[in-house]
C-alpha cells in the first residue's frame, strides 16, 4: 500500500494527512485506461460535431455519449479512495485536456465564436502594425487590454502559426495552468488531494467551463494566470526564497492587469480580502505586498484605459437597472432555456434544474462541514463567501438584462463552490468502503456536471453549425469569410461597412474592415439596412456613420438568428420577431442611382453606398 | 580553482534558445523546426529560466516547475508586449526573438550562479519504479490514447475543411485607372468546374463577352475599358450558366 505524500501546508487545519489519500498497487492507477477512455470520448464528440456539420440525426445523441465517456470513468475514480496522489492529478489533466478538445474538434482550422474575432482582430492589428492601442471595431475595450493578443502575436511570429493555430495553443495551455493551479490550491486548503481532484471537477461543471473560457478570449488567459498569481503568493510564505516569489508573483500581477479587467479586480479583491482576514484571524502572512502592488497596478491601468470604467459600469448598471425593474414589477421575467428561436430538448431543461437543485443541497452541508476545516485559514473562508455567492446570484438568472452578468460570475464562484461540495461530498463518505455510497456520489457529480453543460451553451450552436443551413446564420460559413477576404484585396484595410451581427466578425477579421460600432459611430447598421427603402433615414444614417459600403447577407430573410438581432442588440421590433426580414429589404439597394453592386457571391452582395450620404431625397 | 560549469538543464534551455533565435534572426524557412523551436522559446523556457533564477529547485517539484514554467512566460509574453511596443521597431519579430532570448539567457545565469555546487546538491530521492511490463503496458495505452487523440482531431479538421456545403461562384467588379476602366473577376468556389458566361453591357449595349469554364478555387479576370462607350447609364457585368436566361451573378457600377 502506497502512502501518498501530502504538502506540507503554512497555516490551517492540524497537518495530518487524509486518511482516504492512501493508494494502492502503481502510482499511476488508473490512469492510462481512462486516459484512453477520454481519446474514445473525444472521438465521438468529434464523430458529433461531424455529423452536425453534415445535418446527419443523432448528432446530439453522440454528442452526450462522448461527454459521459470521458467523464464517467475520471468521476468513479476520483470519487474512490484507492488511487494514488499522482493517478488524481493525473485524472485532472487528462479530463481538462479531453474537455477542451471538445471545444477545438468545433472546428480546428479556424475559430468559431464571436469573441475570438475579436481577440484575433486585436492580434492582427499588432501584426500589420507593430503597434498597440488600436480602436477594435468588435470590442473597443478588448484593445486596452492587449496581454492575450500580445502573447499570441509574440507566438505567430516566433512559430510562423496561424492565429487560430497559436490561439488553440494558448488556451490550451492555460487551461492546464488553470486546472492545475486549482488542484495544488485545493490540496493546499483541504490536505486532501481526493478532495482537490473532486473539487477540480466539480470547478469543471461551471457552465462556463466547456465553451465559453475555452474560447480565445482574454478572462481564458487571464484567471488561470490570477490563480497562479494565488499560488505563487502562498508558496512565498512557506520558503526562504520571499523575494523570489515576490518578484514572479508582481510580474504574473502585471500580466493578469494587462490581459482582463474582471480577472484584475477579482485577484486584487482576493488579495485584499484575504490580507485583512489574515490580520483579523491572525493566522498566515497577510499578503500586504501583492495586496498593494495590485491595487497600485489596477487603479494605474483603469486610469490609462478610462473606457474599462464606462464598459464595466455600463454592463452593471443595466444588469442592476433591470433586477430593479423586476423587483418594482416594471419589467417581466426571462424564460430560462428559451433563446431566439432556440429551444432546448425538455430532458436537458430538467437536467439543468436538477444540477441546480443537487447543488443548493449540497451548499449547506458542505458550508458546514468546511467551516470546521477552514475557519481558521483566510483562503478557505474566502472559497465559502465564493460558494455562497451562486445562490444569491442565482434569482438573476431571471432577469433579462442581468443574467449574462450571473452567468459571468459562475467561473469564480465555482472555484468555491467546487471546493465546498467536494469537501461534502468525501465527507458524506467515510473511512470504511461504502461502495453505495461511493456511486451515489458519483452519480450526484455526473449530473451535475451533465447539468453544467445544458446551461452553458445554446442548444443550437453546440455543435458545429450545419455548413450552408437554411435560414438566417448563427456563425460564418465559407461564403462571408471568402466575401470578407475579397474585400481586404480589393477594396484595402478600414473601410466603413455596415453589415448584420454575424458577417461583421469576418469583416473586421478576414477583411480587417471597419464595422459600424455604435454608439460611437455615429450611426446603427440597423438604421441602414432595416428600413424597407433606400430613404432620408438610411440616407442620414449612411452620412452620419460615414459609411462606404453595404454588406447584405441575403439569407437573413429566410430565417431569425437564435440571439434574434439580426445587426444590433438595441434594433427595434426583435423582442417577439415571428417573420424574418422581408426579401425586398434586403434588396433596396438594387436600382439605386449611385449604388455600385461591387460583389454577388449569391447570397451576400456588397455595395458602395458612399453616394448616399451626399445625395438628398428619397429614391 | 573551481571550474564553474553549467548546469545540465540550463544548457539545454541555452541551447534550444539559441537555435530557435538563430533561426528566427536568419529568417530561414525551417519548415516545422520553426515552430518545434518556437514553441518552447515562447512558451517554455523564458518561464523556466526564471523560475530557476527566481526560486530554489527545493520549493518547487516536477508538476509545479512545469506549471510555472508556462505560466511565467505566458505572464512575460503579456507584459513584454507593452515594452517592445515603446522600442522604435515596436512589435516585430526581432523584437519578440530579442525579448525572449534575453530574458531566457539572462534568468539561466543568474539560475547558473544561484545554483550550489554539484557536491553541495541533496541527492535525488528514488523514485519508485515499476515492473519493465507495466511500464511498456502503460507506455503502448498511452500512445494508443494519443493516436486517438489526434485521430478526432484530424477528423473534425478534415471535416471543416471538407464540409463547407453548397459550392458558390463569386463575381466581383471595382473601378480602375481612375474611373476609365473596370477590373472584372470571377472565382469559382464551386464543387467542380462550372462553364459559364461573363457579359459587360452599357444600357443595354454589349460591351465585352467571355466564354469560361473554371475549375473549384480557379481565379479570372479582366481590365473592361467603359470610358470608350458612348452610351450612357450603369455598367452591368453578369454571369450566365449554360441553358439559363436569369443572371447567376450581377455587378452593377454608376460610372
Amino acid at each position: 500500500m502506497t502512502t501518498e505524500a501530502v504538502p506540507a501546508a503554512p497555516f490551517g487545519p492540524p497537518k495530518t494527512p487524509d486518511p482516504q489519500a492512501r493508494g494502492s498497487g502503481s502510482a499511476l492507477g488508473l490512469l492510462v485506461p481512462i486516459s484512453l477512455a477520454a481519446a474514445v470520448g473525444l472521438l465521438v464528440v468529434a464523430i458529433a460535431d461531424v455529423s452536425a456539420r453534415r445535418g446527419a440525426s443523432g448528432a446530439h445523441v453522440a454528442f452526450w455519449l462522448g461527454l459521459l465517456v470521458i467523464v464517467v470513468p475520471v468521476a468513479a475514480r476520483l470519487v474512490s479512495s484507492r488511487p494514488t496522489r499522482a493517478e488524481r492529478l493525473g485524472l485532472v489533466i487528462v479530463f481538462t485536456v479531453a474537455l477542451y478538445l471538445c471545444k477545438v474538434v468545433y472546428d480546428p482550422t479556424a475559430f468559431s465564436f464571436s469573441d475570438e474575432f475579436v481577440h484575433w482582430r486585436s492580434t492582427e492589428d499588432i501584426l500589420a502594425s507593430g503597434h498597440l492601442w488600436h480602436f477594435n471595431p468588435l470590442l473597443p475595450i478588448a484593445s486596452g487590454y492587449p496581454g492575450l493578443a500580445g502573447v499570441t502575436s509574440e507566438v505567430m511570429t516566433l512559430t510562423g502559426l496561424s492565429a487560430s493555430a497559436a490561439g488553440f495553443i494558448i488556451v490550451g495551455l492555460a487551461r492546464l495552468i488553470l486546472m492545475v493551479t486549482l488542484f495544488l490550491l485545493f490540496e493546499r486548503l483541504s490536505h486532501s488531494p481526493r478532495i482537490a481532484a473532486l473539487g477540480c471537477l466539480l470547478y469543471a461543471a461551471n457552465p462556463n467551463f466547456l465553451y465559453w473560457d475555452a474560447q480565445f478570449a482574454y478572462e481564458s488567459l487571464a484567471l488561470p494566470l490570477a490563480l497562479l498569481v494565488i499560488h505563487m503568493t502562498l508558496k512565498q510564505n512557506e520558503t526562504d526564497n520571499r523575494r523570489g516569489w515576490f518578484v514572479l508573483s508582481c510580474i504574473g500581477i502585471a500580466a493578469v492587469v494587462s490581459t482582463h479587467h474582471l480577472s484584475a479586480d477579482a485577484l486584487t479583491g482576493a488579495f485584499v480580502v484575504w490580507s485583512v482576514l489574515a490580520i483579523l484571524l491572525g493566522r498566515g502572512s497577510p499578503p500586504i505586498a501583492q495586496s498593494f502592488m495590485a491595487v497600485i497596478a489596477v487603479s494605474a491601468w483603469d486610469t490609462f484605459v478610462p473606457l474599462t470604467g464606462q464598459y464595466l459600469g455600463g454592463v452593471f448598471s443595466v444588469a442592476g437597472q433591470g433586477t430593479l425593474d423586476v423587483v418594482t414589477g416594471h419589467g417581466g421575467t426571462r424564460r430560462l432555456f428559451a433563446t431566439g428561436a432556440s429551444v432546448t430538448p425538455m430532458w436537458e431543461r430538467y437536467l439543468g434544474l436538477v444540477s441546480v437543485a443537487l447543488l443548493l443541497l449540497a451548499l449547506p452541508i458542505g458550508l458546514r462541514t468546511s467551516w470546521r476545516r477552514y475557519i481558521r485559514v483566510p483562503l478557505g473562508l474566502i472559497a465559502m463567501g465564493l460558494a455562497l455567492a451562486y445562490p444569491v446570484l442565482l434569482p438573476l438568472r431571471f432577469v433579462n438584462a442581468a443574467q449574462e452578468t450571473a452567468n459571468r460570475t459562475s467561473e469564480y464562484v465555482y472555484v468555491g463552490l467546487g471546493l465546498v461540495v467536494a469537501t461534502a461530498a468525501v465527507a458524506f463518505d467515510s473511512v470504511r468502503r461504502q461502495a453505495p455510497r461511493r456511486i451515489a456520489i458519483a452519480v450526484l457529480v455526473i449530473l451535475i456536471f451533465g447539468g453544467g453543460v445544458t446551461v452553458s451553451w445554446q442548444y443550437s450552436q453546440r455543435l458545429s453549425p450545419p455548413a450552408r443551413e437554411a435560414g438566417a446564420p448563427d456563425a460564418l460559413d465559407h461564403e462571408a469569410t471568402t466575401a470578407a477576404t475579397w474585400t481586404l484585396g480589393a477594396l484595402g484595410p478600414g473601410r466603413r461597412f455596415a453589415t448584420d451581427l454575424v458577417d461583421r466578425l469576418a469583416l473586421a477579421t478576414y477583411g480587417r474592415q471597419r464595422p459600424l460600432w455604435a454608439p460611437s459611430d455615429g450611426a446603427s447598421s440597423w438604421q441602414i439596412l432595416l428600413p424597407p427603402r433606400v430613404d432620408r433615414q438610411v440616407r442620414a444614417a449612411v452620412s452620419r456613420g460615414h459609411v462606404e459600403f453595404v454588406l447584405v447577407q441575403r439569407r437573413l430573410s429566410t430565417g431569425i438568428p437564435s440571439g434574434g438581432d439580426y445587426f444590433d442588440k438595441n434594433e427595434p421590433l426583435s423582442a417577439g420577431r415571428r417573420d424574418p426580414l422581408s426579401p425586398a429589404v434586403l434588396a433596396k439597394f438594387d436600382g439605386v442611382r449611385g449604388v455600385d453592386r461591387l460583389f454577388d457571391s449569391g447570397d451576400i452582395q456588397i455595395y458602395r453606398v458612399a453616394a448616399l450620404g451626399s445625395q438628398k431625397g428619397a429614391r | 580553482m573551481r571550474r564553474l560549469a553549467l548546469p545540465g538543464d540550463l544548457v539545454i534551455v541555452l541551447l534550444v534558445a539559441a537555435v530557435a533565435v538563430a533561426i528566427g534572426l536568419a529568417d530561414v524557412d525551417a519548415g516545422p523546426l520553426r515552430i518545434v523551436l518556437g514553441v518552447p522559446l515562447a512558451l517554455v523556457l523564458p518561464g523556466y529560466a526564471l523560475t530557476e533564477a527566481a526560486v530554489s529547485r527545493r520549493a518547487v517539484a516536477g508538476i509545479e516547475r512545469a506549471l510555472l514554467a508556462v505560466g511565467l512566460s505566458l505572464c512575460l509574453g503579456a507584459t513584454s508586449v507593452l515594452l517592445v511596443n515603446l522600442l522604435p521597431y515596436g512589435v516585430t519579430r526581432t523584437s519578440w526573438l530579442g525579448v525572449a532570448g534575453s530574458v531566457t539567457v539572462i534568468a539561466s545565469a543568474v539560475a547558473a550562479r544561484r545554483r550550489p555546487p554539484r557536491a553541495e546538491r541533496p541527492a535525488k530521492p528514488r523514485c519508485f519504479r515499476p515492473s519493465r511490463g507495466r511500464s511498456m503496458a502503460s507506455i503502448a495505452g498511452g500512445a494508443l490514447a494519443a493516436a486517438v487523440t489526434v485521430l478526432a482531431v484530424v477528423l473534425a479538421a478534415h471535416s471543416a475543411n471538407r464540409d463547407t456545403g453548397r459550392g458558390f461562384t463569386e463575381l466581383a467588379m471595382v473601378r480602375a485607372s481612375a474611373g476609365t476602366s473596370a477590373h472584372l473577376s470571377v472565382t469559382s468556389q464551386e464543387r467542380g468546374a462550372e462553364r459559364l458566361t461573363v457579359t459587360v453591357t452599357r444600357a443595354g449595349v454589349d460591351l465585352r463577352a467571355w466564354a469560361l469554364t473554371l475549375a473549384p478555387g480557379e481565379h479570372w479576370s479582366r481590365i473592361v475599358p467603359i470610358a470608350e462607350s458612348r452610351a450612357r447609364g450603369p455598367v452591368e457585368a453578369r454571369v450566365y450558366r449554360p441553358g439559363l436566361a436569369t443572371p447567376y451573378r450581377t455587378t452593377v457600377l454608376w460610372p
